[in-house]
């Protein structure tokens, strides 16, 4: 009995090695850029209304209501605070690779990260660029399998460099077309910080735009946080929108 | 002259009620200023040992670095030219301690806090060990590489118990996530008074979990034999990094009037490099790039309020005196006309026109010595009950106190500067009575009928 366990063990580790040799790394790469391109516009702008329902255990429930431009081909987005009212005319601002929050109170601009959470959500300023994983990770380790209905891509990475938010990832990739419907998210040390669930995309011109994300905060049970697009737009934006004077005068 | 001294001293005690009244004037002027001197100064000395308990020291050198991907790191890579600094002051010097440190989430259960870390290395630092009030657990396996020493309000907080288990949220020195697990050992009283004070855990894991080399630090507490010292020895170090090293403008937080743009962006950056906020590159550096501040620096908002008060004081003070002084003038008015006939009697006797002058003005001067004195006294007498009073309080008000209690401290330099305005504005106040009297003629003098 005991012989046809390990016999079956080893079988099976060597049939995950044949799953993950079938895949080249090159393969995998490619479905890493097929996931950027899919989920970029990078020729025409991207415009949309976001709500972001936060449930705390603690704190109870939060809704915001943001306002997001990007152009994704210049590295910009502009997110606008819409509610709660105490926080209306707050925006991020994302140019020449700098984060400026502006806070309407004060009138002043400060230098803010990526990595930051967005305002008391469990989304991260990084959350709202544009998909670069193709630039940020390398893939470790790869297979295939299943994800509810989808067949998918199971991809853990590793970050080549230390400027994103987080070093170790793994992804759930949908097969056709290349789409990222949940994500694991681990620290430096490796242990699983959040998950993110993308159940529904909204196809946009030749791009995709997840309508409904969940994000699981894994270290505090109970802690989530919703977000939902409506008023998607791909429309040409005024180049004014992604400048501070805008940011300053938009909500005045 | 001793015979005006004890005429002057004699007729202050002719009218004792009078005398009371005026002196009590002064008394009151005297002591309100003394007690708000006294409480200002006790509040600057509180709010000062407060903020180097919280930020562990006196001076504070700390170090940047550009990584590859110009991202700004906060850390002390080349030790030697902050140790040759510090070589410059070792006699001004009471201790050095090399920390990293970092802002954290601690996460128990459903519960989480916002609490400040301090990487320790606590063969370096037994005074630590020594200092700290544990009100739970203890110290006996401090030296283990996940123990963590948790102030007693954020243990309350989070409902955590010694011996139980906390996850820590941080971002590395790039800014990335980490998650570190630690075990609460002892929960300290809170030092600072007023429940901000740094939970203290292994230097090595921390600089893990920021991911810096294992022996790395990020600042130099330097901790002098005496305040008052702080800025002289600022200077020395400063001067003696900036021969060898970039060093980043010094910059006071004071308050900025004039809402001065590059100077609030410079407050911000220096705070940022004290306090590890996200920061900007202006321009680019090799090595590392020092700063140095001091908690003056840090302090400079409160002195410069504190200052305002003073100044506030000082005025209500001579508006006071003020009052005082026409009152003396009357008094001394109706005094002349009192003693007109005792002034012509003196003065057909042989007393000249100076002794007679003199005589109103020593009594003047009496009577606000004696008040002077007596509020000085009161001050004390009602410094001691304030004292004596515990606050029991969490909020922002025991930032202000020392064990909950307000503190008073007088400073010789003001006590010396209110009397001896005091005196020369009594002794002003008489000087056009005692004028008249002295030049009234004798003769006229004794014809008096009033």
């Amino acid at each position: 009995m005991r012989r046809v366990l390990l016999t079956g063990v080893i079988v099976a580790f060597l049939f995950s090695l044949t799953a993950q040799a079938a895949i080249t790394q090159a393969e995998i790469e490619r479905v890493l850029r097929n996931v950027d391109n899919a989920s970029s516009f990078m020729t025409t702008d991207f415009s949309a209304e976001m709500t972001l329902i936060s449930q705390d255990p603690e704190k109870g429930v939060e809704k915001h209501v943001v306002r997001i431009f990007r152009r994704d081909r210049e590295d910009k987005f502009l997110l606008l605070f819409q509610e709660p009212r105490a926080l209306r005319g707050q925006g991020y601002l994302l140019v020449d690779d700098s984060l400026w929050f502006y806070d309407p109170e004060s009138r002043k601009f400060s230098h803010t990260s990526l990595k930051q959470n967005f305002a008391s959500t469990d989304a991260k300023n990084s959350d709202f660029r544009h998909s670069t994983l193709s630039d940020d990770y390398r893939p470790v380790s790869w297979s295939e399998g299943t994800l509810g209905a989808y067949s998918v891509y199971i991809i853990e990475l590793e970050a080549i460099h230390d400027e994103v938010t987080y070093p170790y990832m793994k992804l759930w990739i949908s097969k056709s077309p290349n789409l990222v419907l949940k994500a694991e998210e681990y620290s430096l040390s490796k242990r699983l910080l959040r998950t993110s669930l993308f159940p529904s995309y909204v196809k946009v011109g030749d791009s995709y735009v997840p309508n409904t994300m969940i994000l699981t905060d894994e270290l505090v049970k109970g802690r989530r946080t919703q977000i939902t697009m409506k008023g998607i737009s791909i429309d040409k934006l005024p180049d004014s929108v992604f400048t501070k004077s805008y940011v300053e005068r938009v909500n005045r | 002259m001793m015979t005006t001294v004890r005429i002057a001293f004699r007729n202050t005690r002719r009218q004792k009620k009078r005398s009371f009244l005026l002196g009590g004037a002064i008394a009151f002027g005297v002591m309100m200023i003394t007690l708000l001197n006294a409480f200002t100064a006790g509040l600057i000395d509180n709010v000062k040992l407060n903020f180097s308990y919280i930020i562990g020291g006196h001076i504070f050198i700390t170090g940047s670095e550009l990584t590859d991907t110009g991202r700004v790191i906060n850390s002390i890579g080349d030790d030697d030219i902050a140790q040759t600094a510090l070589d410059e002051i070792l006699p001004y010097v009471q201790q050095v301690n090399r920390r990293s440190s970092s802002m954290g989430l601690l996460i128990f259960g459903a519960k989480d806090a916002v609490q400040r870390l301090d990487g320790i290395n606590w063969e370096a630092e037994p005074d630590l060990i020594k200092n700290l009030s544990v009100t739970e657990g203890s110290l006996d396996e401090v030296t283990d590489r996940q123990a963590m020493i948790l102030p007693q309000a954020t243990a309350n907080k989070l409902g955590v118990a010694v011996g139980e288990t906390v996850l820590v949220k941080l971002s590395t020195v790039t800014g990335q996530q980490n998650l570190g697990e630690f075990r609460v050992i002892a929960i300290s009283q809170d030092q600072s008074g007023f429940g901000i004070d740094s939970a203290f855990v292994s230097l090595s894991y921390l600089n893990e979990l920021l991911d810096l080399e294992e022996d790395a630090y990020q600042m130099l507490h330097v901790f002098l034999k005496d305040m008052a010292d702080m800025d002289m020895a600022a200077d020395i170090v400063y001067e003696s990094i900036a021969a060898r090293a970039e060093v980043e403008p010094r910059y006071s937080m004071g308050l900025n009037m004039d809402r001065d743009e590059d100077l609030e962006e410079a407050q911000m950056e220096a705070l940022n490099q004290l306090f590890g906020g996200e920061r900007q590159v202006v321009e680019p550096w090799e090595g590392t790039k020092f700063a140095v501040t001091t908690l003056n620096d840090v302090m400079a908002p409160v002195m410069s309020l504190i200052g305002v008060l003073n100044t506030i004081g000082l005025v209500v003070f001579i508006i006071l005196l003020l009052i005082t002084m026409v009152g003396i003038m009357n008094t001394f008015r109706m005094v002349l006309i009192e003693r007109t006939q005792e002034i012509g009697t003196m003065r057909a006797i042989g007393m000249q026109q100076s002794a007679v002058r003199n005589i109103f003005m020593l009594e003047a001067l009496f009577i606000g010595l004696g008040g002077a004195c007596a509020g000085f006294i009161m001050a004390n007498i009602v410094m001691l009950a304030l004292s004596l009073i515990h606050f029991n309080t969490d909020s922002a008000l025991k930032f202000f106190l020392y064990q909950n209690r307000l503190t008073f401290r007088l400073v010789p330099g003001s006590v010396a500067l209110n009397l001896t305005l005091l005196l020369v504005m009594t002794v002003l106040a008489a000087y056009a009575p005692a004028r008249a009297a002295a030049r009234l003629r004798p003769a006229d003098a004794l014809r008096a009928t009033y």
